[in-house]
């Protein structure tokens, strides 16, 4: 971890001690309260057979209502196949995961209607569609109720200032610009949590402001935000909690 | 707002995207129109060339063609429904359909809603240009009859297509495979000419698939082609396989998906 680029972040004291006099609960035995946002026990994710294809290894990790966590780690480390995994795109080899009490595969409608990810990707967009359409299509798979969805949509133009590329082309929108479409998609159905693989890829200042307005305000509401990016990345914000990434597993940063 | 709705306008939605899509492309509908009139216009010629004693007359076994062909054309349709998920893989927006509550398998019917629709507006044209133009003669009496047995149809041809998006999921691979089958099914089940002509052994095939008595129930309600078998029968095979196999494929389909995403390989392609 670069300390020195990360000096103007800080964790919230009492977050911190919060993540230390959490007892790691019993596998198999495991209830997660319905209130807490997100909480995985034991979590294990092997490629192929090849023990040394362990990504993730008994990972343990909880999010309280209204925090934000921070999670680092070197190129190749695990922590995407760590939020896929948790965002129920893909299923662990070991351990568990809960949402809300939810789980991503059995309560998958209820699990996918409050959880939002944001992949790393610069993929994930229709090109032909207008930014418009594309946010409408996503509210719509998203179970936006109808009589919400213009008003969302609008929003979410709105806050991540889309307004003058709403009737353009994905194919036709800059990188930066891409990545506010993706951001708008994210956040544009109101979830309880957010998690974001290498949000800030190709914002500029004022994309980022909003990126962090939108994760406040996610906070504010009682929800959570784990936002993932690699180590060394100036992110210049505070943090409830932040931890790395090595060997599969988490460690207090 | 109920879980029915929510479910509706998400699939509006796919049919939505898809439409636009499709209207991106300005010179498809057009492309599309002349690939039918020369294929049209290619058995019109080949009609007037042979003569095949089968059909008393070269206009009878144009118009027994021209049906074959707006078969193939509803099929190719709930096959492109594989290469429209792979496309999807490859372009990363399927895992935004993954990741939303209205899930995979839901999205895939969808995405069968747009290309259907475009298949049953092509064989309109196919038929119009085919009667306007090529002088093909429509019995109209019966000919509202061929709507409920192309839909018959058409649910039963999704079951292969969905099979096909199956492949996709777990293999990566499609467009070989439809292709051979297409190529398959159009051999069995006398698209271009009677299975009469075919061996024993092939005429097996032409009898345990949904095709043949689609294609026989279509031809004999557009264009009076005689039945080989009784009406009754032909129509109980299309209901069974639509009965049996669509709910299955639908059953396999939800399956691949979840082995995929147990696998972690769901995304990749």
């Amino acid at each position: 971890m670069s300390d020195s680029l990360l000096q103007s972040e800080t964790v919230r004291p009492e977050a911190r001690a919060g993540l230390e006099s959490v007892p790691a609960p019993e596998l198999g035995s495991f209830s997660p309260p319905s209130q807490t946002p997100l909480s995985a026990h034991g979590l294990t994710k092997v490629w192929g057979s090849k023990p040394g294809n362990r990504v993730i290894d008994g990972l343990e990790l909880t999010l309280e209502a209204g925090t934000l966590t921070w999670i680092g780690g070197s190129n190749g480390v695990g922590k995407t196949t760590m939020l896929r995994v948790l965002a129920g795109l893909i299923g662990p080899t070991e351990g568990n995961v809960h949402m809300f009490g939810l789980h991503p595969e059995r309560d998958r409608r209820a699990y996918q209607q409050r959880l939002s990810f944001l992949p790393a990707t610069s993929t994930g967009l229709h090109a032909r569609l207008t930014v418009r359409r594309q946010l409408d299509y996503t509210a719509r798979i998203g179970f936006v109720p109808r009589e919400r969805r213009p008003a969302m949509v609008e929003e979410s133009i709105k806050r991540f200032s889309l307004l003058e590329l709403a009737e353009h082309r994905v194919d036709r929108l800059s990188m930066g610009q891409r990545q506010r479409v993706r951001l708008a998609m994210t956040f544009i159905k109101e979830p309880d949590l957010v998690l974001l693989d290498e949000p800030r890829n190709s914002l500029d200042g004022e994309g980022a402001a909003m990126l962090v307005a939108a994760v406040h305000e996610v906070v504010g509401r009682g929800g959570a935000v784990l936002w993932c990016s690699p180590l060394g990345e100036s992110l210049g914000m505070r943090f409830d909690r932040k931890m790395v990434l090595e060997h599969g597993k988490l460690k207090s940063h | 707002m109920s879980t029915l709705l929510l479910y509706r306008d998400a699939a509006m939605g796919i049919l939505a995207r898809d439409w636009t899509v499709f209207k991106s492309y300005r010179m498809q509908f057009v492309g599309q129109i002349v690939s039918v009139f020369l294929g049209l216009a290619l058995f019109y010629f080949l009609s007037h060339l042979v003569s095949v004693t089968k059909f008393g007359s070269q206009s009878k076994y144009f118009a027994y063609v021209v049906l074959g062909m707006i078969m193939i054309e509803v099929l190719q349709s709930t096959m492109t429904v594989a290469t429209g998920l792979q496309s999807e893989l490859v372009a990363g927006t399927f895992e935004r359909v993954l990741l939303s509550p209205f899930g995979a398998v839901a999205a895939v019917l969808s995405m069968m809603i747009f290309p259907f629709f475009g298949a049953c507006i092509s064989a309109l044209i196919t038929l119009l240009i085919a009667v306007l133009l090529f002088g093909l003669q429509i019995h109209w009496t019966t000919a509202p009859e061929a709507i409920p047995i192309a839909l018959l149809g058409t649910g039963a041809f999704t079951a292969f297509g969905l099979l096909f998006a199956c492949s996709a999921v777990i293999f990566k691979q499609v467009i070989g495979g439809a292709g051979l089958m297409l190529t398959g099914i159009a051999l069995v089940s006398g698209l271009y000419f009677p299975i009469a002509l075919l061996p024993g052994w092939l005429k097996w095939f032409s009898n345990v698939q949904p095709f043949t008595p689609t294609v026989e129930l279509l031809r004999h309600t557009l264009v009076q082609t005689p039945l080989t078998h009784s009406t009754f029968l032909d129509l109980a095979k299309i209901v069974g396989f639509v009965l049996v196999f669509l709910p299955l494929s639908v059953l396999l389909l939800s399956h691949a998906m979840r082995i995929g995403q147990r696998r972690g390989t769901i995304i990749e392609y």
